[in-house]
């Protein structure tokens, strides 16, 4: 047995507990994923982490709720990433309580984990960044997931295809647009990057 | 294509491969004319790299009693029969700076595993709740689909005196907002927010048309300047 088989089945045995109401089966199946998909969920929701965290817990319990659904054709970690899709598609961030960033407003960029912390980044390297993610946040949801994995997260172009359920094509021409409109943003507030 | 669109999409271009020489050239050319796109072009190569340079770390640490909230969460489900888990999903709304202020919960199945009174003559209340209107009322229209469905339009519309909770003057100045998209399987959620402003009996009325469906709430909002009680009802469903 392949160590990618021994996956699955170790995974296969993890879903069925856990749908037997194993909670501890479930936690240990999301959490080699968490880490990364909370990134995910913290570059889609413009740097917020309480709009990150609400969309992850419920995309947690949603994947709780259909674990017999998932029956091993994929990785039980592509699945899951799916469900955090969805999540995102049905996540209205223009009905909730305030914008993804307010002016002035810097706890959001303040409280985000840097590759690079300490005192070298300046305030206004902190300031620039949050803007980027504000117009990340500003895009459409599929739109932004696509940025979000292929132009922040760097994943590759046939794993997010497969992650989305589209083509490799149609991935294309999404970042394409995606991109674009990214462009139309940073023209209409280039003020913030000059 | 006017110059300015092409250096649009050039930028854009820019952000997945190396420009050919005759794009760049005439990017140059163009932003040697333009001030407009010259700026552009300047802020593109500041937030292209910020974008590119490590914006959000790869894995991030789920933030302090997220796992303690999940998992109490996950015993709530865990700990009913199974039937009971395709029921919808209540679903909490966490406030800024920490204030776990307006938590209401609001489960709604307009379209469930059952449809036992989709002929009831009566409304079923779903559920009632009373709050301090210090914070604003977060409500979730949840709906479960048993499968995709590609065209669902959910409109919402408020009576008098109840307004919609948002920084955004265009959400919050208006009476009523229609959501159009797609259902996935599973739980679709369409959460918002409202502030009651004057004391009384307001109404919001949702209406979801889900194929040939048309599922209706009515939610009656009774505010007596200090407390609001919240009660939902679900219509019985009808044929659109």
């Amino acid at each position: 047995m392949t160590g990618r088989e021994t996956r699955n089945s170790e995974e296969k045995g993890l879903a069925a507990r856990a749908a037997g109401g194993d909670i501890r089966a479930f936690e240990e199946l999301i959490m080699a994923e968490r880490p990364r998909l909370y990134s995910f969920a913290l570059a889609m929701s413009g740097g917020n982490h309480a709009d990150a965290a609400d969309v992850l817990q419920e995309a947690f319990i949603k994947a709780f709720v259909n674990i017999r659904r998932f029956r091993g054709d994929s990785s039980f970690g592509t699945w899951l990433w799916r469900i955090v899709h969805n999540e995102f598609l049905n996540y209205r961030v223009a009905l909730r309580s305030r914008p993804i960033r307010q002016e002035g407003d810097d706890e959001t960029v303040s409280r985000l984990p840097s590759d690079h912390p300490g005192p070298a980044e300046s305030l206004i390297a902190a300031e620039r960044r949050a803007k980027v993610l504000e117009l990340v946040a500003l895009l459409p949801p599929k739109y932004r997931e696509a940025i979000v994995m292929i132009d922040i997260r760097e994943q590759p172009y046939d794993e997010t295809a497969e992650l989305l359920g589209i083509s490799m094509s149609a991935l294309k021409t999404r970042l394409m647009r995606a991109r674009e409109k990214f462009s139309e943003l940073v023209r209409k507030r280039k003020e913030h990057f000059i | 294509m006017k110059p300015c669109e092409r250096t649009i999409q050039l930028v854009a271009a820019s952000m997945g491969r190396d420009l050919e020489r005759d794009e760049a050239l005439f990017l140059k050319e163009h932003a040697a004319v333009c001030p407009e796109c010259r700026a552009h072009l300047a802020a593109s190569d500041t937030a292209i790299g910020i974008l590119k340079g490590g914006l959000v770390p790869q894995e991030i640490d789920t933030p302090p009693l997220f796992n303690e909230r999940l998992r109490e969460r996950l015993r709530e489900r865990a700990g009913h029969p199974s039937w009971y888990r395709y029921l919808p999903q209540i679903r909490f709304r966490r406030l800024e700076l920490g204030f776990l202020a307006a938590l209401l919960l609001l489960a709604v199945g307009a379209v469930t595993f059952f449809y036992f009174h989709e002929d009831a003559p009566q409304p079923q209340l779903v559920t009632q709740k009373e709050v301090s209107t210090d914070t604003p009322l977060s409500i979730d229209l949840e709906y479960l689909a048993v499968h995709p469905i590609a065209e669902v339009t959910v409109t919402i519309e408020l009576d008098e005196g109840v307004v919609f909770h948002s920084d955004y003057r265009e959400i919050a100045d208006a009476r009523s907002h229609t959501w159009k998209g797609r259902f996935n399987e599973g739980i679709n959620s369409i959460p918002f927010m409202v502030t009651v402003e004057k004391p009384g009996i307001r109404e919001i009325r949702t209406r979801a048309d889900i194929g040939d469906w048309r599922h209706e709430h009515r939610i009656t909002l009774t505010s007596n300047g200090k407390m609001l009680t919240m009660a939902m009802y679900r219509l019985p469903k009808r044929r659109i």
